[in-house]
């Protein structure tokens, strides 16, 4: 072989650089993502953030192309979009956004949370009058502290700062009732109770795996994991408990 | 629509000077088969090597293999999940489902998939340059500080699918 390497032109992408996701809700006809996403379905639209846009298309006619309704600038380092309510969360290296969809087609912006830690990977969750981000500070995301900040969003235009955790390498972060599950990379999945929304108390961690991204879905946590997939039984939210893992 | 056209070969700083210099630079691989690249088709089930994001509905858990596909998992027994095939597209990072429909991405362009027969798997439809990102014909830096340099693309080469490190003379381009 040659001494000289080759390495795929997807390294270059901006994707690869930290993946983060989690879920939604129970099954219907569209199902749940995680907090890593770069798309989102809600009702007849797909939501697609690339590195500084928000696009909105329309996806009603079953089989046809989807229909760019809308391209809103958002900012730079976008990567990561979580649907919940009528709302959208925006992760971005530099803030969280949120945008309303009274109007599906046009989002419109309703709020910025400058984070402190910048140059990080940021997934955001959020859950009644509570959002979730990571920041990711190790790596090519940057440097300094990697926390969860913790926002009480009651008025979902001044979104603030309620709490900071310290972390070690996070991704992404999922919520399923009063347990917030978050990925920690090689260093495990975090189990917190959030019964006080805006004190998550560290329950547990859970090691032997590289945790990238949740998708609490029902009594099922889907976790993406470096090798593959894990799922626990999270029927007691505060306990999962190990059922099988998806590489082959 | 050609790809090429996509090149942001914008993104290239030329090295001041003129002076040939002999150093480790990337040189691109091109592709000029666009047919394979934007080839959507069913496979068989396959380890998953470059793990990516996960999407589910209802008993069926769908995982990105970074840059070639989707695994389709049926987890109607969590304990005992099965890999049931794999959809292939080039590039691929995202998955979302909505109606028995996929949607992903296929090199930059947006991709909607009817796979409710995972031996007949078909494109449905297709929006160009949803994902520009994903088209950027230049290759990755290690970290935010260091300045790479490499062979600026030639579209007349094909698009660009990768990148190797060799010792080449007057790398023109840098980032």
């Amino acid at each position: 072989m040659k001494k000289s390497m080759i390495i795929l032109i997807s390294f270059l992408l901006l994707f690869t650089r930290c993946n983060k996701e989690s879920a939604t809700g129970g099954p219907s006809s569209t199902g749940a993502g995680g907090s890593t996403a770069r798309f989102t379905i809600i009702g007849n639209f797909l939501y697609v953030v690339d590195n500084t846009s928000l696009k909105a298309f329309d996806i009603s006619n079953t089989g046809a192309a989807p229909v760019l309704k809308s391209t809103t600038n958002v900012g730079i380092n976008i990567e990561t979009i979580f649907p919940y309510q009528d709302k959208l969360f925006i992760g971005s290296s530099f803030a969280m956004h949120i945008f309303s969809l009274t109007d599906p087609q046009r989002p419109v912006k309703l709020a910025q949370a400058d984070y402190i830690v910048r140059m990080s990977c940021d997934p955001v969750v959020a859950k009644d009058s509570t959002a979730y981000a990571t920041l990711n500070s190790s790596g090519p995301c940057g440097g300094g502290g990697s926390q969860l900040v913790v926002y009480d969003i009651k008025d979902i235009t001044k979104p603030l700062l309620k709490q900071t955790l310290p972390l070690n390498g996070p991704h992404g972060l999922g919520i399923s009732d009063s347990a917030l599950y978050v990925c920690d990379g090689t260093f495990g999945l975090n189990v917190y109770n959030i019964r006080n929304t805006y004190a998550p108390q560290l329950l547990r961690t859970i090691q032997g795996e590289t945790f990238y991204d949740v998708i609490p879905y029902g009594n099922i946590l889907i976790c993406q994991v470096a090798t593959g997939i894990v799922l626990y039984d999270i029927s007691t939210r505060h306990q999962p408990v190990f059922l099988s893992r998806i590489l082959n | 629509m050609i790809l090429s056209v996509v090149l942001f070969l914008s993104a290239c700083n030329r090295t001041p000077g003129s002076e040939p210099e002999s150093r480790n630079a990337w040189v691109p691989i091109y592709t000029t088969n666009t047919g394979s690249i934007k080839a959507i088709t069913a496979g068989a089930t396959r380890p998953t090597i470059k793990t990516g994001k996960i999407y589910t509905l209802g008993n069926l858990i769908y995982q990105v293999e970074q840059d070639s596909g989707i695994h389709v998992i049926n987890a109607a027994n969590p304990s005992a999940p099965q890999k049931l095939g794999f959809i292939r597209s080039f590039l691929c990072k995202e998955v979302s489902v909505k109606n028995g429909l996929i949607y992903t991405n296929n090199f930059s362009d947006l991709v909607v998939i009817n796979a409710t027969d995972l031996n007949n798997v078909r494109e449905v439809a297709r929006t160009a340059d949803v994902f520009p990102d994903l088209a950027l014909q230049y290759p990755p830096k290690p970290n935010a500080t260091t300045m790479i340099y490499f062979e600026c693309p030639d579209p007349k080469k094909g698009i660009v699918i990768g990148w190797e490190l060799k010792t080449i003379n007057n790398a023109k381009c840098r980032r």
